[in-house]
């Protein structure tokens, strides 16, 4: 195969002229990886401790846990989960990924909130922010391990809601 | 805990990423082009920068690529950005729904326990295909038996029950889990004995999977057999903690899946 980047390079000069309603699919080329979450000093803990690694790796195919389970963090979610009936509204997913670090301890997040439809929404603010003070709270977190090492990885927490109510806890 | 056949079929099913025989399109360029970037984004990282960017470059040589919309879309949903994985894969489903509905709905079910939705994509496609049916991507599960969890989910018991029947009725070699899966329905339906039947079923195809021995120990307590009920969950324990196997998936639990938890409560009472 010829190199690639000239042909990369041509096809984004050509699409960039390019009218017309079209779906795009081009990469954010931002990241190095797909769901990267980079520091925001603005919402991100500084002293986060990524322990020396540069690489964060994804929660799958590293064996990251919670204390007891997962049936134990789904108990302790909705154990302090409180309902508001100014949410009645949510029927959708509210997603909130995170970086767990080497020791357990979890920061960088961020929410993302979709309808029945999959497309962006945007549900009371009191509940989005009631999950993430949760999930903020949540100690039991477990760090992946490999060969006696202790590794970064990237997470996330679906929560399910039908007419504001929490329904199901994902992955 | 013994993990070792689900541990190998997982692993499997994230690194080993099929390569296309581009020379199926010799005869059209933009699609042979478009095979090339994607065979070699198949080599690489997942949801790396690079790999992405030879999706795009598929997408670019053929717009209508199908398989490059569809491999661009999954690590979002492994990632938890589901608007975006929905966005590319709906491409995916646009110009090829012979070939993706099904894996769209079985991604919902998967991911996201979106019940309805999935089971409207599996209607979709078995009315596009003339009643076709299919296998989810990781081989686990037949299209039918992700329709009856679907159907007995958004409550319609007793037709979930009739899938499952006609199910096994029509397949030879019944997947992992479906007796687990037709025996937790009956026991929705209050059909103890027929849930016992399965669930006994799924020991002869699963002999050591945990989660079969706890359903069977919840019916026996239905049925008032309090001692085997404790023995049943006895053994689920043993299978658990090391002895045998349980559900279990890198990315998403499974509907129906039972955890250590659960056991260990009814084994304090």
């Amino acid at each position: 195969m010829r190199p690639f980047l000239p042909m990369i390079i041509a096809c984004f000069l050509t699409a960039a002229t390019a009218a017309g309603q079209q779906l795009r699919p081009y990469t954010d080329t931002s990241l190095a990886h797909v769901g990267d979450l980079p520091f925001d000093p603005a919402t991100d803990n500084p002293a986060f401790d990524l322990c020396g690694q540069s690489f964060i790796y994804q929660y799958y195919g590293m064996n990251t846990g919670y204390k007891g389970g997962k049936k134990a963090l789904r108990d302790e979610i909705l154990s302090r989960f409180v309902y508001n009936p100014a949410a009645a509204g949510a029927n959708g997913y509210i997603t909130i990924r995170f970086v767990m670090n080497c020791k357990g301890e979890t920061d960088r997040f961020r929410v993302m909130q979709i309808n029945n439809n999959y497309q962006p929404a945007s549900f009371e603010p009191q509940l989005v922010q009631q999950l993430l003070v949760l999930v903020r709270s949540l100690r039991g977190w477990i760090p992946s391990t490999r060969e006696q090492k202790n590794y970064n990885t990237y997470c996330y927490l679906n929560f399910k809601f039908v007419n504001g109510h929490l329904t199901d806890i994902l992955p | 805990m013994k993990q070792l056949l689900l541990i190998a079929a997982c692993f499997n099913a994230i690194t080993a990423r099929a390569q296309m025989n581009c020379n199926a399109y010799t005869n059209d360029t933009a699609r042979f082009r478009a095979c090339q970037y994607y065979n070699h984004a198949a080599s690489l990282q997942q949801g790396s920068r690079l790999c992405q960017l030879l999706l795009d470059s598929a997408i670019m040589a053929c717009p209508t690529f199908a398989a490059a919309w569809r491999e661009k879309s999954v690590p979002y949903l492994k990632r938890g950005d589901f608007a975006t994985w929905r966005k590319w894969m709906d491409e995916a489903v646009r110009l090829e729904p012979r070939n993706y509905l099904f894996n769209r709905g079985w991604c919902m079910f998967k991911f996201l326990r979106d019940y309805t939705n999935a089971l409207q994509d599996i209607m979709e496609y078995e009315q596009l295909t003339g009643g076709q049916h299919s296998t989810s991507t990781d081989g686990v599960y037949d299209s039918r038996v992700v329709k009856a969890i679907c159907m007995r989910e958004t409550g319609d018991v007793k037709g979930a029950i009739a899938v499952f029947q006609q199910y096994f009725t029509d397949k030879k070699t019944p997947g992992l889990y479906d007796y687990l899966h037709s025996g937790v329905t009956r026991m929705k339906a209050n059909d103890l004995k027929g849930a016992l039947q399965d669930f006994r079923k799924e020991t002869t195809i699963y002999r050591e999977l945990a989660d079969t021995y706890f359903y069977i120990g919840l019916v026996q307590e239905q049925l008032g057999q309090s001692a085997a009920a404790r023995q049943s969950f006895q053994k689920a324990k043993k299978l658990f903690t090391g002895e045998g196997f349980t559900m279990y998936d890198i990315y998403a639990g499974f509907t129906d899946q039972v955890y250590l938890l659960q056991i260990e409560e009814k084994l304090r009472h």
